[in-house]
């Protein structure tokens, strides 16, 4: 019997967590390690977030999921890996802190034969002074929960624009080093349509403070379009997004701090700027989850199987070499664990090898570098291979070639609502493949072929389909495993 | 001119006014039931050729 142990119950570890236990039979036991009760899907807190959709429509229980599938489930989370085990037993473990109502605090070893890294990212709103809804002055969408606070935060500012006092809103990133842009994109225009909604518009200004160089960068250095027999990019493409809807975008920002009325913030020149405001909702730069690593002997073995961003090394090119000398082989394709071929790392919980979106330092030496995006369809997608690495692995032995799936050839849909309703909905639905440019197989980095851009009601109607295929899917609901990553 | 025009005068925003502008025909086309129907299916095939393609191996 082989124990596997995923971290993380979000997009990749409840993916990998699946199709494990379907590829594996009921004498290997996958265990689900995660501190959060529910599910959440994550690309509607957007649409909670505007008061669109109630909390209650983004998230589920995952428990009577995993009972039902026979999957172990401990809502606790990871604080250190043994990944050559110790005196007792030289399996690797991993030590976790329960973290539901009844256990609360408790603490365990649980070992395992091969384990899964996928605690997505920690939201460091501490790295910049006053941000977030927690401590700080600003609301945000990267939870159920937080999303549920900016909407009311939204609505107490439209009655005050009912009221006829104009207001300043602000959408953006609150760090220099943010990723997910496309998240705040989305915000950005959603909280327009909700402004002309409520016939508020014109009293709001509403900008776009974003760590992107370019608009239409999204993190991924921008992309190239093939439309009506012309090459095209998304920086054109969103400006005309943002002209047309009169949001006004700030690009190249470090905010430094913000206060209950105030956002101080550098741009790329080094120029610094305040701006007063009503309502922010920016988001916070990701690490990995704080877990220590230690080897036989108890020795804190932390940064040789971490990078210092806290995110899992794996199988990519960590060598540090400048941006322009990077290529597509230094990004990773089977996600094992450097040193250990039982420790995988997927979703947002692997360390990238470097940024796609060319990092810039101000004249003040701050550095302003969007961090690569590792959205739902690549982290689902990665997870997916590596389920069948382990199973394999499993079933044929150790060495059970890994298969792959890298950035480099996977492809990625985002689509960025920009207001809902069946009728009159619109979204920006944007292909990119693949998701990390490979400039040696295509000119412009991407496939023309599929990746694209285009505004228009259908961009709503895939939005809303991808938000009950992929909850039904992560019901684990009959047929499930038929709907692609 | 109101506090929000001046503030906004004050910051670095970016200037869009050479950004093309959709025009009416456009901006139809956008909500055109059918042929929003079909840039939909179009929309969805194309994700699953490169999903089927590329995804991984």
């Amino acid at each position: 019997m082989a124990e596997i142990v995923v971290l993380g119950a979000g997009i990749a570890g409840h993916t990998a967590a699946l199709h494990l236990r379907r590829m594996l039979g009921r004498s290997h036991k996958v265990t689900v390690v995660s501190p959060n009760s529910n599910w959440n899907w994550i690309p509607s807190n957007i649409w909670v977030g505007v008061g669109k959709m109630p909390k209650e429509k983004v998230i589920f229980p995952l428990a009577p999921i995993y009972r039902r599938k026979g999957v172990e489930f401990r809502q606790a989370k990871a604080l250190a890996i043994h990944p050559q085990g110790d005196a007792d037993d030289s399996r690797g473990a991993v030590d976790i802190e329960y973290t539901g109502a009844n256990n609360r605090g408790g603490t365990e070893r649980i070992r395992y034969d091969y384990l899964i890294n996928a605690t997505g990212p920690k939201l460091k709103f501490e790295a910049t002074e006053g941000l977030g809804p927690d401590l700080g002055n600003t609301v945000s969408v990267c939870t159920a929960d937080h999303a549920r606070g900016a909407a009311q935060k939204l609505a107490s500012t439209i009655a005050k624009l009912l009221e006829g006092k104009p207001q300043t809103l602000v959408v953006g990133t609150g760090h220099g080093t943010c990723t997910c842009e496309g998240a705040a994109f989305e915000y950005t225009f959603n909280v327009d349509h909700a402004l002309r909604d409520a016939g508020v518009r014109d009293l709001a200004t509403l900008y776009y403070l974003t760590n992107e160089p370019a608009l239409g960068d999204f993190g991924v250095g921008g992309m190239i379009f093939n439309q009506n027999g012309f090459e095209t990019n998304s920086e054109l493409w969103t400006s005309s997004l943002f002209r047309e809807r009169e949001v006004k975008p700030i690009i190249g920002t470090h905010v430094h701090k913000v206060t209950a009325s105030t956002i101080s913030y550098e741009t790329l020149d080094g120029q610094l700027h305040d701006l007063d405001y009503d309502f922010a909702m920016l988001l916070p730069p990701f690490s990995g989850h704080p877990i220590k690593a230690f080897d036989a002997e108890g020795n804190d073995i932390t940064s040789e199987v971490f990078a210092p961003s806290g995110f899992m090394k794996v199988d990519a090119d960590y060598s540090g070499k400048p941006y322009e000398e990077w290529s597509a082989s230094d990004w990773p394709k089977t996600y094992q664990s450097i040193g250990y071929d039982n420790i995988w790392a997927v979703g947002i919980a692997f360390a990238p090898p470097h940024q796609i979106s060319k990092p810039n330092k101000t004249p003040n030496g701050t550095v302003i570098a969007p961090a690569p995006p590792r959205t739902g369809m690549p982290s689902g997608t990665m997870a997916k291979h590596v389920a069948m690495t382990v199973a394999d692995r499993v079933k044929v032995g150790p060495k059970a070639k890994a298969h792959e799936a890298s950035m480099t050839t996977m492809g990625a849909v985002c689509v960025a609502s920009a207001g809902t309703g069946l009728t009159k909905g619109s979204a920006a639905a944007m292909i990119m493949d693949p998701v990390v440019p490979d400039r040696q197989k295509y000119p412009t980095g991407r496939n023309l072929a599929t990746t694209r851009g285009e505004i228009g009601l259908y961009g709503h109607w895939s939005k809303l389909m991808l938000h009950y295929l992929f909850i039904y899917k992560a019901k684990a609901l009959p047929g499930w495993q038929l709907i692609p990553e | 001119m109101t506090d929000q025009d001046k503030q906004s005068a004050a910051q670095p925003v970016l200037d869009l006014s050479k950004a093309p502008m959709p025009n009416v025909k456009t901006l139809k086309a956008r909500y055109n039931l059918f042929g929003q129907f079909g840039k939909f299916v179009a929309f969805n095939l194309r994700i699953m050729k490169m999903v089927l393609s590329g995804g991984g191996h």
